[in-house]
């Protein structure tokens, strides 16, 4: 089965063995999303809105506990801390609907 | 009663489904559509279209309102739910019948009966179905909740009171999570379904999901096409489906039926439906609940069952009866899988990939039946379901049907969003699963902690692909002009 490939964008879908990829257009960037190393960041990955953020401004937190509930689609969605840190600034609020892409705290460097 | 116009209550797939079976029968049809479906493929399938301003649910395909007026305008004499939306709402199905259109689907009673899972699980003592041990809570009642779980014994199930298809529902393991599980859920099942009533079930260890199809005339007959084994689920809802259950006894198999079948006939069953089950290890089973519509994964029973099951439901509506539809003994034949097709991130909580289909191309294969809304340029929005597709394959044994849908799988190509393509070839490859040896919690157990990279080989190749790489082309053929970021929509 030969590939198959498109480019939209930044981003490029492959069909690789019979399976789908998307994979950054940007050599680089897919080079080092395949090393694991993609940014640790903590994303609204689709507009929802904010049911119940577990975390405050100052607060310690270890990988994987909980920091937000979001709902979209009428689904709830949790989400966890990707890494251990100390939380700057909450940036969502609850009851607030949030575009993908917003930030739900900052990371304290 | 006979008909003419029907209206199609439904977007995506099931609408287009809906639409062929309807105009196979000489019936002409009239869609719905909210702004964001206005180029859907169910829309140019129909004779006549409704515009339902908007995009929210609320404003398009649950405002019964507009659509009666509109489907008076239009002569509709019937209308067909579909799955979802207003297919359970006993209140539409009234207003519908009220208005002088057939509901193609069971009486607004049944549907009150059983849609409301307190009142079926009263019925079901009377009709001597099995069913475990459960209580209803209201959440303002923290302690009665408590109560109720220590009672009936962790772990326990809540459940909306009022609702399916996973929404509301959440596994508790101890008192300790019960508080948060419980507001979770009430949450939930208000925001679906207007009422925040929970229903708290003693949970069955790794049980499986056995429904059974039945059928019910207008003239009191009630009959069933077998049963689909729907263990493989994620998040309380089914990825995988097939007909008939692998590993279960004939004479479990018989039981279940004809549970169904007396739960049903008991009610006045018509039309199509679903009696659901969990089987455990011993092969009892307890009733879990009853869908009054037709489910997304009829297509398997069809499959096997040799039988078009939104036909038999338009000709139940005229009023025939089923021993005129099926004069002759059904039987099942061969094996039937259904994959469910979803833009979304299996890796990430099975988080909704909202995007734009810049490239869609389902393989031409032997005993392949694709059901979709969709096509290149399609976007998938947030409004809705994020079902892409059904894939269904019928093969004469059940590892020919997994090796076909496999196969299947891997030459289907959908760029755009992330989809769970790769996780549906995994779980297909999975060794329990060929084994038939599924259960309710299979998916959670071996697929928990699911994540897929690209292989390095495909990092090694980047730069030729990406000089291969196809310019993704619009309905119109222009390369650039009017299309859409993937992104756009994130």
């Amino acid at each position: 089965m030969s590939p198959k490939s498109i480019k939209v964008r930044d981003k490029l879908w492959v069909q690789w063995n019979g399976r789908l990829y998307g994979v950054a257009a940007d050599l680089k960037l897919a080079q080092r999303a395949a090393r694991g190393e993609e940014t640790q960041e903590l994303v609204a990955p689709f507009s929802c809105k904010v049911l119940k953020i577990f975390v405050t401004a100052g607060q310690t937190i270890k990988k994987g506990e909980p920091v937000v509930v979001v709902e979209a689609m009428k689904m709830e969605y949790s989400y966890a801390s990707p890494k251990d840190g100390v939380i700057a600034k909450v940036l969502a609020k609850e009851g607030e609907i949030l575009q993908g892409g917003a930030n739900f705290v900052a990371w304290k460097e | 009663m006979k008909f003419q116009r029907v209206l199609i209550l439904n977007r995506g797939e099931i609408a287009c489904r809906l639409i062929q079976a309807c105009q196979e029968l000489g019936l002409k049809t009239v869609a719905v559509y909210s702004d964001v479906d206005a180029k859907s493929r169910h829309v140019e399938l129909a004779d006549d279209s409704i515009h339902l301003p908007g995009s929210s649910p609320k404003d398009t395909y649950l405002n019964i309102e507009k659509i009666l007026a509109e489907a008076k305008a239009l002569n509709c004499d019937a209308v067909h739910p579909g799955y979802g939306f207003l297919s359970e709402r006993a209140h539409a199905a009234e207003a519908f019948e009220k208005a002088g259109m057939k509901w193609i689907g069971p009486s607004p009673k049944s549907i009150r009966m059983l849609g409301d899972k307190l009142e079926a699980k009263k019925l079901l003592d009377q009709y001597k179905v099995p069913t475990a041990p459960w209580g209803e809570v209201n959440l303002k009642e923290i302690k009665a909740l408590e109560t109720l779980a220590q009672k009936i014994g962790f772990p326990v199930l809540l459940k909306a009171a009022s609702g399916g298809g996973g929404k509301g529902m959440r596994l508790v393991k101890d008192e300790a999570s019960l508080k948060d599980a419980a507001e979770s859920a009430a949450r939930e099942a208000q925001s679906s379904f207007g009422d925040a009533t929970l229903l708290v079930e003693k949970y069955v260890e790794e049980p499986r999901h056995i429904e059974i199809q039945i059928l019910g005339d207008e003239h009191g007959n009630v009959m069933h096409f077998g049963e689909r084994e729907c263990s493989l689920q994620r998040r309380h809802q089914k990825v995988v489906e097939e007909a008939p259950a692998p590993n279960l006894s004939q004479k479990a198999k018989d039981a279940i039926a004809a549970s169904a079948v007396t739960l049903a006939k008991g009610v006045g069953y018509a039309n199509a439906g679903t009696v659901e089950f969990l089987v455990d290890k011993n092969e009892d089973f307890y009733f879990l609940e009853v869908n009054s519509r037709l489910q997304v994964e009829h297509s398997v029973t069809e499959a096997v069952w040799g039988v078009d099951l939104v036909h038999a439901q338009l000709k139940i509506a005229m009023g025939v009866k089923l021993s005129e539809l099926f004069p002759e003994t059904k039987a099942p034949r061969g094996h039937a899988i259904q994959a469910r097709v979803y833009a979304e991130d299996s890796s990430k909580g099975f988080a909704p990939c909202p995007g734009t289909l810049s490239l869609v191309e389902w393989p031409q294969a032997v005993g392949l039946r694709v059901d979709t809304g969709v096509r290149t340029g399609s976007v998938i929005g947030l409004d809705y379901d994020a079902m892409i597709a059904k894939m269904t394959v019928t093969a004469e044994n059940r590892l020919t049907a997994i090796a076909r849908l496999l196969w299947c799988l891997r030459h289907t190509v959908i760029f755009g969003t992330v989809t769970n393509v790769n996780y549906l070839q995994d779980i297909l490859s999975h060794e329990l699963v060929k084994n038939g040896k599924m259960h309710v919690k299979l998916l959670e157990t071996a697929f928990g902690d699911w994540s897929d990279v690209p292989p390095e080989a495909l990092i090694a190749a980047h730069p030729t692909l990406l000089a291969n790489a196809i310019t993704p082309q619009t309905a119109h053929g222009s390369a650039k002009q009017g299309f859409a970021s993937p992104w756009e929509h994130a």
